[in-house]
């Protein structure tokens, strides 16, 4: 790779260890991925904050960093930890695992990173301005921030985008470079009349069947409703990086580089089409409801969980609007995870307590599938309307899924039972 | 056979059993670090243990902290001995990158093309020499 004098003063040790260990892993990764040089950030966003996602391996290399002074030169922000700072004790962490999380959290803290916790910095004020080269990792907010924002970003894999964030640079490849943004394949939706759309769950569910077809090619897709909101995109950004790999998405009408067709794919027309209908996502979902497949699970519901990627003001206002009133059925629980700062919102609007008073625990700076507490639950049944969840937690949680609107999921919580919702 | 077609992602020879499946795998949520068992209920390979195989993916997906899960897998001895691929996205590569600079531990990395990888069976023998690699031969 061609280096700037500052990149070789870094790979040669002027600014001590930390950088050079950062920049010559850089320089590995960017060669193998054919990157002919660096471009310089001024935004990142680290996914390798949870323990349970970097291990002891993980914390050993952040700590070699701090240790030599390294400190991020821009504005980082941070994924989730694998406990909430202040409520660990009362959600059911142990005292050495806590203590494992807060050793990284320090190393990460020395460094002088942003300590957001969240997996949706997009929704706690990071906010890059479109086209802008960006060092962000965890799959759904790169799928997010290129697509929806349309800065360009990478799936960083973690520790190298602590790396990145450390030497201000990001290696050029992938969808930083303008060919790469191409869309490759459309999918065209049809057949689907004004009750779908609706609810993040039929988001989730689409975003699974289209990222599970791609794996991490580009989808383009038309016929997205026009009143597609943040929350939404969100969903469908988070379950397309887990159906598949999915990277980059254009919505034609909703996202900044898909106003047409022609604009989606770059002028190039040799693309292949898609048709989606309803019954691909009923059929979508049913693999996904592997509860329904279970002799084991009879209908009841040990846990709800919303709030993967972490939930947004907007989505627990509208939980406290279904709730009020009412109260989560004992022997079931029902969680949102959420950031600390949208959280704060939440308790200033009141909603906060509405929820707390109806029996939901609210978990911040976390997440279900990386905290100590989730992997001994003794829970078989999760409700959720998250496609990322679907995916992972049966393996992490080892529960079964049933996937629900909303409104689904306040009312599998307040009567303990499957929601009585036809799909969709 | 004897497949001269790859490219050398990771440096690195070995000899070691096939795990194999054409089901891209996330290793965050979809493996356990200390056993090495995958644990993606909607994955072909279930239950299956890939510490010490060959691991014959197409590719990876889902989570960017795979790497950071290779690389915990790498310092426990848990890791596969070797992984054959279509295409190694960075998630898959920087734990043995990084594995070698701070425990001077590595995992080779190879792809090949599709209709090559997805002749290979779990259980076939897989070597990586330096010049080609072997599947099924002495």
């Amino acid at each position: 790779m061609e280096l700037t004098a500052y990149e070789h003063d870094m790979l040669n040790g002027k600014y001590g260890e930390g950088y050079q260990l950062a920049m010559e892993v850089l320089i590995q990764m960017g060669e193998l991925y054919g990157a002919k040089r660096f471009i310089p950030v001024r935004n990142a966003h680290i996914d390798a904050a949870a323990y349970t996602t970097i291990w002891d391996a993980g914390t050993e290399f952040l700590e070699f960093l701090a240790d030599h002074d390294v400190k991020v030169p821009q504005p980082t922000t941070m994924n989730p930890l694998s406990r909430d700072i202040l409520s660990w004790e009362r959600l059911g962490a142990s005292e050495e695992f806590a203590m494992k999380s807060k050793r990284m959290e320090d190393a990460y803290l020395r460094m002088g990173v942003i300590p957001t916790w969240t997996c949706a910095p997009y929704q706690c004020g990071n906010l890059p301005q479109f086209g802008e080269i960006v060092s962000w990792s965890e799959s759904n907010a790169v799928n997010f921030v290129n697509s929806v924002i349309g800065a360009r970003a990478e799936r960083l894999p973690d520790l190298m985008d602590v790396c990145c964030a450390v030497c201000g640079r990001v290696p050029e490849y992938g969808h930083y470079i303008t060919e790469n943004r191409r869309g490759d394949i459309l999918f065209r939706l049809e057949g689907f009349d004004d009750t779908w759309f609706t609810d993040n769950v039929d988001y989730s569910v689409l975003g699974y069947y289209i990222g599970e077809i791609v794996v991490n090619r580009n989808p383009v897709i038309e016929g997205l409703p026009e009143r597609t909101g943040m929350d939404q995109l969100k969903a469908f950004s988070a379950a397309s990086a887990s159906g598949g790999a999915v990277c980059l998405f254009h919505a034609i009408g909703l996202t900044p580089e898909a106003p047409s067709l022609e604009a989606a794919f770059q002028g190039w027309d040799r693309y292949e089409t898609q048709v989606v209908t309803p019954s691909d996502l009923i059929e979508m979902k049913r693999k996904l409801d592997t509860a329904n497949q279970s002799d084991l699970s009879d209908g009841h519901v040990d846990m709800v969980l919303i709030g993967c990627p972490h939930a947004s003001f907007t989505e627990m206002q509208e939980i406290a609007g279904l709730i009020s009133g009412k109260h989560v059925k004992a022997g079931t629980e029902f969680w949102i995870t959420t950031s600390r700062t949208q959280y704060e919102l939440a308790v200033r609007a009141g909603i906060a307590e509405v929820l707390e008073e109806a029996g939901v625990t609210m978990a911040c700076d976390t997440c279900v599938m990386e905290m100590e507490e989730g992997t001994r639950w003794k829970h078989q049944t999760f409700v959720t309307n998250s496609g990322k969840v679907a995916q992972y937690a049966p393996g992490i949680n080892h529960v079964f899924i049933k996937m629900a609107s909303t409104e689904g999921c306040v009312q599998a919580a307040v009567t303990g039972r499957f929601p009585e919702e036809v799909y969709v | 056979m004897i497949i001269k077609d790859y490219r050398v992602m990771v440096p690195g020879t070995v000899t070691a059993e096939a795990l194999a499946s054409n089901i891209p795998l996330s290793f965050w949520g979809g493996v356990n670090v200390e056993s090495g068992e995958i644990q993606d209920v909607h994955h072909d390979l279930c239950s299956q243990n890939m510490t010490g195989k060959v691991l014959c993916i197409p590719y990876d997906r889902g989570s960017c902290s795979g790497s950071g899960m290779i690389f915990e897998m790498i310092r426990q001895g848990s890791s596969p001995a070797a992984i054959l691929c279509v295409e190694a996205e960075a998630v898959l590569a920087l734990g043995p990158v990084i594995g070698k600079k701070i425990y001077g531990r590595s995992m080779p990395i190879r792809t090949v093309p599709a209709e090559v990888l997805s002749l290979i069976r779990t259980g076939d023998v897989i070597t990586f020499e330096d010049d080609c690699i072997r599947i099924n031969e002495e």
